[in-house]
């Protein structure tokens, strides 16, 4: 009697471990959800970075132009215009008592 | 040219106190020469000045183009030069030779950066302030004591 009973015992504890175990596997793991949701702000920021890196390439690799030196000024049509003996232009009298030579260059 | 240029030639050029020799530098090579020869074609239809000034105005633009010498023409047909006048003069080169003697001689003596200035012979390297200008000027203008 107590034998069967026993063995009663023993298959319903097998059977409800079982059903417990099998419950168990049909839950969705999460971790690998969470594992995953994590990782992706790390490739975010990996292709965010290329992208920057590259901009900077491009913004030095530009060519510039010579800084701009000089702004433009009409001389009054007032202003007497003449070419010295050596060709060079010449702004103002020449007799005027100071002479500025402007040695500069259009670029 | 500088920035304070039209400033000078309103206190002294105008006055008849100074007067501002250009000598062109070709420092960027044959840009340079070509901004610099077509101020020399400009010069025959009266328009040296004109053309300086507008050379410079457009600087950066003309420093990007592809064909600088159409841009160039362009320049020249904005302030009302014949084009086809100032084109031909472009195609003959004949002011190059003058200019790279000029450049020559500024490089024998010296000068090879722009811009220096000279004041009855008192040299002035790089852009200067106009306070600077004055300074020199008025002193060169002084009565001797």
């Amino acid at each position: 009697m107590h034998r069967s009973i026993s063995i009663t015992l023993l298959v319903s504890l097998s059977l409800l471990v079982s059903g417990c175990a099998s419950a168990t596997s049909d839950t969705p793991a999460p971790s690998p959800t969470v594992a995953a949701s994590t990782s992706t702000p790390t490739t975010v920021a990996v292709s965010i970075s290329t992208p920057t890196t590259e901009a900077i390439s491009i913004g030095t690799s530009t060519p510039t132009a010579p800084a701009p030196t000089n702004v433009a000024s009409a001389a009054p049509e007032s202003v007497p215009m003449s070419v010295d003996a050596d060709g060079y232009h010449v702004i103002g009298d020449p007799a005027a008592p100071v002479v500025m030579t402007d040695y500069s260059d259009y670029f | 040219m500088l920035e304070v240029e039209p400033q000078l030639i309103t206190q002294y050029v105008t006055t008849g106190q100074m007067q501002i020799v250009v000598r062109p530098l070709l420092q960027y090579g044959p840009d340079s020469l070509l901004a610099a020869h077509a101020a020399e074609c400009a010069h025959e239809q009266n328009g040296f000045i004109a053309m300086r000034s507008a050379i410079y105005d457009v600087q950066g633009t003309l420093y990007k183009a592809d064909d600088l010498q159409a841009a160039l023409a362009d320049v020249a047909q904005s302030i009302a030069l014949d084009r086809t006048a100032f084109s031909a003069c472009m195609a003959s080169e004949r002011y190059n030779q003058a200019l790279y003697q000029g450049y020559t001689r500024a490089t024998n003596s010296g000068i090879v950066a722009r811009p220096v200035f000279e004041l009855n012979g008192q040299r002035l390297i790089g852009s200067q302030p106009l306070e600077t200008f004055t300074r020199v000027i008025d002193a060169l203008l002084a009565p001797a004591p």
